[in-house]
């Protein structure tokens, strides 16, 4: 008896704490697809009409867009943030893993360091840099600045990916006559494939994510889909089923990649690591 | 030689988005600027004002214990939390460890935005919030939680972003202690409390103390959150160092002032590494190159 | 074909010394053997020469041409690796043919050189594969065949057999021996295998903790090792080496151990460059001891046959000794039995220095 007591103890207490995060998730799910006022859980009926965004124009005060203008500018700000942090840390990982130069250990130190002080507290100083270099308000701009953010923590996991390649295919490669550039892509690059994948979506999904870059540096208009949703959300009169349904579209894609790409991932260490 | 090829992107970046900031931060806490973008240099204005030696900012005592409350709430709840839920989640079947890990690792993959608006859904204070939603269903009156307990909202809902990180380190690191050891210990006549504490606990020193170093600076210099579900309020109860630097900035348009107020931050943030750094050492991990050309 | 000079060669590791002041001349067309135990720094001398590792120390000259500060790919040479690192993600021919397609070689021209050296190593079939899906001989082989498909200057093996099945490496060691005399390209071969050098090599280079410990051709290092440690490690089974002393008399050489005692054959003494004054080793290969005749006295410790030879441990005194003998003799354990030795052909050494007293103090 109280062998089985024990034995449903650890349920007990997980479900406990489980459950309010359960009832807001699946509170908010059923909301986005629920159709006018909802008390609790559960809405009065179900229905599409949360979605119309998706063959609407979208207003807040007397301001209006539509939601494939903030879809296409979150693509375009998180694919350059993506490639931007593939190429420069796939550059930098391959240095640090292979190659002997002066000041190596300092600059792993110093990621280490970069990586543990959260970039966001010098938006300031940020702002008046790009507004110097003429980026601000600019997508691109804001994603090179976004992206740098990720580089501390990527060259030391792209520095795990090279780590793993055996010293001799890349002599083996330097005999037959290859440059150090020319190992890197001609060899380690297609060898870590599944690396390459991994930071790109990485970089990729900390940028589709990102909301006080783009709120802070692309000021005034609601124009990626971070930004559109908190400018719902700090109107006069929340309509939640409406922001519920296009919080599922905003997560829609990078859940997609994730599936689609899963065993891709899995072979990567970082992800495919026990735990989770 | 071509090693630059290499490091230069990086080296590059990393000049333009942390170094210069740091500088450019420096720079402006000595002036005035506003919204005209004007550089004026005023000396320390700014910084006596803000240590109250003359004209004194009647904010800064009360930012100073937000700050301290709102860290010392989240950190323990992120490793506390972090550890309760990895422990008893291990020791479940795999398939429900994994489900009950996925629930508490969600506010992690979920933009910010999106958990924010969970938060500020779930205890708006009226009917249309979930929770009171569910409490007039019952016939229970509404609570005002923003406004009644508005840091403890903002606590608990980052320090559940901190559990989703050093709930998966700890739950790792515990997947990765050879069953051997805690049959032995099952075989010497610990109960399971017993293994946890002496074995498993133990084992986790190093996961631990990472978490804990790791969470200290994210959560002093933290603010994203709190901006968006309570935006600092009601009337600054909720608003952060980091968050009044932001709001000081971007809202007031006193650029000078909020870099001033961030290099306070930029000061704490070396004091914190330096001190990390001395308890752990700075560990060997960087092996040597095999090819010397 | 080409001629590679080693001056002075040294390579530290922190306080390693991987390779310590290393000589030697390679002629051209040479089939040479760099033969060590496990760290003696033979992979560390072959990365130093393809250009790895920069020299701490010495120069590397290819012909007359220094090549110390010339990068790998620009050296002319092939190599196989001991792990064969073949390119997990191209097929057969693309491994092959990388080196060429690097130099811009034509694609028609680059194909057809492939395809050439692939039917040269019976490979041919294996074109379209990608290296997961070869066994350890055909991946050697494709190494192989990646590192001539250039016509290299100079070849490079670092222990290229050592991952084949006993057969199949004893197969390989003809045929590697038969394609170098063919083709004619100078080749250092690293091996720990003493047969491997023996049997292929035109010269054999011993080394131990990075030092050079004698060159010569497999004969001479078996014939007059130059020191204990290449007379125990040449030869199988190795050679006894026992404890004496030598005596000299009115015209007479006498070596003592501690159960026998001889008079050294002129031949001998003439050899001798000078004698220790604290003792010497006695070196005598187990083939030249001749078991059932003779002045010594000892018992079987044990019989081990080898098919057409029998291995015979013998007992005499405080030492042991082994013995080659034909099968037939039919020894039994425990046996007492007189045995004795070829003492023209006795191997004497310094007890301190270990070095053989008919070379050059
Ligand atoms: N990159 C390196 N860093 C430090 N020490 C090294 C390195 N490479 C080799 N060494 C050391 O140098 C010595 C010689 O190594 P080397 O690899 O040349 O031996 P080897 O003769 O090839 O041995 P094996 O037969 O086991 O392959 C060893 O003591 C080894 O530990
Ligand atoms: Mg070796």
């Amino acid at each position: 008896m109280t062998k089985k007591t024990g034995a449903a103890f650890p349920y007990v207490l997980l479900v406990l704490v489980a459950a309010p995060f359960i009832t807001m998730y699946v509170g908010f799910f059923l909301r986005a697809f629920g159709e006018g006022p909802q008390l609790g859980i559960f809405p009065e009926r179900f229905g599409l009409s949360n979605f119309s965004f998706l063959w609407e124009p979208i207003t807040w005060g007397l301001a209006e867009t539509t939601i494939w203008v903030a879809l296409a500018n979150t693509i375009l700000f998180a694919s350059v943030s993506g490639a931007v942090v593939t190429v420069v840390c796939m550059l930098a990982g391959y240095a640090v893993s292979r190659i002997e130069f002066k000041g190596k250990n300092t600059f792993l130190v110093l990621q280490l360091f970069l990586h543990a002080v959260p970039g966001q507290i010098l938006l300031i100083a940020i702002f008046f840099l790009l507004y110097y270099l003429h980026l601000l308000h600019k997508i691109p701009g804001i994603a090179l600045a976004r992206a740098s953010l990720e580089i501390p923590l990527g060259v030391w996991m792209t520095k795990g990916f090279f780590d793993a390649i055996p010293w001799d295919v890349e002599r083996a490669a330097m005999i037959d006559g290859c440059t150090r550039l020319q190992v890197w892509y001609k060899i380690f690059l297609p060898l870590v494939k599944p690396g390459v994948a991994a930071v790109f979506i990485w970089g990729f999904l900390f940028a589709w994510h990102d909301f006080i870059y783009v709120y802070t540096l692309l000021p005034g208009t609601a124009k990626l889909m971070s930004t559109l949703i908190q400018s719902l959300l700090a109107t006069e009169v929340i309509d939640y089923g409406y922001l519920a349904a296009m919080s599922l579209l905003y997560m829609l894609p990078p859940l997609t990649l994730f599936v689609l790409l899963q065993r891709a991932l899995l072979k990567v260490p970082i992800f495919g690591g026990k735990g989770i | 030689m071509a090693v630059s090829v290499f490091t230069g992107p990086s080296i590059f970046l990393i000049t333009l988005f942390y170094f210069i900031p740091v500088l450019l931060t420096l720079l402006i806490a000595f002036t005035d600027m506003d919204r005209t973008l004007q550089w004026r240099f005023i000396g320390l204005d700014n910084f006596l004002r803000l240590f109250g030696v003359s004209s004194r900012d009647p904010f800064v005592p009360r930012i100073i214990r937000n700050t301290v409350i709102y860290v010392a709430g989240t950190l323990p709840l992120t490793i506390f939390g972090g550890l309760f839920l990895s422990i008893l989640s291990m020791r479940l079947r795999r398939g429900m460890g994994l489900f009950f890990r996925s629930i508490f690792f969600i506010p992690r993959a979920i933009p910010p935005v999106v958990w924010g608006f969970l938060w500020a859904w779930s205890f708006e204070g009226t009917r249309y919030g979930l929770f009171n939603g569910i409490r007039s269903m019952l016939g229970l009156p509404v609570i005002h939680w923003l406004i009644k307990y508005p840091m403890v909202i903002v606590i608990l809902a980052n320090g559940f972003l901190g559990i989703s990180l050093s709930m998966l380190v700890f739950s790792s690191a515990i997947a990765s202690i050879p069953t051997d050891l805690t049959r032995a210990a099952e075989i010497d006549g610990a109960t399971r409390w017993q293994t946890t504490r002496y074995i498993i606990i133990p084992l986790l020193k190093w996961p631990i103390l990472t978490m804990t170093a790791w969470h200290l600076m994210s959560f002093v210099n933290s603010y994203v959150y709190i901006m968006l579900i309570t935006g600092g309020g009601p009337y600054y109860r909720t608003e952060v160092w980091s968050l009044y630097a932001y709001h000081t900035a971007f809202n007031r348009y006193r650029y000078g002032y909020g870099a001033s107020l961030t290099t306070i931050l930029i000061v704490v943030n070396i004091v914190l590494l330096l001190v990390v750094l001395r308890t752990f050492g700075l560990r060997r991990m960087i092996g040597r190159g095999k090819i010397e050309v | 074909m080409m001629k590679v000079t080693l001056r002075n060669l040294c390579k530290y590791f922190q306080q390693i010394k991987a390779v310590d002041g290393l000589n030697l001349e390679i002629a051209a067309g040479e089939f040479l053997a760099l033969l060590g135990p496990s760290g003696c720094g033979k992979t560390t001398t072959l990365l130093t020469i393809a250009g790895f590792y920069k020299p701490d120390q010495g120069e590397i000259y290819f012909d007359e041409q220094l090549v110390n500060d010339l990068p790998p790919r620009l050296r002319n040479i092939g190599m196989v690796f001991q792990s064969y690192a073949l390119y997990p993600h191209m097929n057969v021919l693309d491994n092959i043919a990388f080196p060429l397609k690097l130099q811009k070689v034509p694609k028609s021209e680059w194909k057809a050189r492939a395809i050439e050296i692939a039917k040269l190593l019976e490979i041919a079939d294996l074109l379209d594969r990608k290296p997961g899906q070869l066994s350890g001989g055909q991946q050697q082989r494709v190494a192989l065949a990646r590192a001539l498909v250039r016509n290299p200057k100079l070849l490079l093996l670092d222990e290229p057999l050592s991952n084949l099945d006993a057969k199949l490496r004893i197969f390989m060691r003809a045929e590697l021996k038969r394609l170098q005399k063919e083709l004619g390209i100078t080749t250092i071969f690293v091996t720990h295998d003493q047969i491997e050098a023996m049997t292929m090599a035109d010269r054999i280079v011993v080394l131990r903790e990075g030092r050079l410990q004698q060159v010569g051709t497999p004969d001479e290092l078996y014939d007059s090792p130059a020191n204990v440690f290449v007379a125990s490690f040449i030869g199988t089974p190795p050679m006894n080496l026992l404890d004496a002393e030598i005596e000299v008399g009115k015209g007479d050489y006498r070596v003592k151990t501690s159960h026998f005692s001889f008079s050294l054959p002129k031949e001998i003494v003439a050899k001798i460059k000078y004698i220790p004054s604290h003792g010497v080793v006695l070196g005598i290969r187990p083939e030249d001891l001749i078991i059932g005749e003779g002045n010594i006295r000892g018992l079987v410790y044990v019989v081990e046959p080898l098919g057409r030879d029998e291995l015979v441990t013998l007992e005499a005194g405080d030492m042991r000794l082994k013995a080659l003998v034909p099968s037939r003799l039919r020894i039994g354990l425990n046996d007492k039995i007189e045995f004795s030795f070829s003492v023209e052909r006795v191997h004497l050494f310094d007890k301190e220095t270990g070095k053989s007293l008919y070379k050059e103090a």
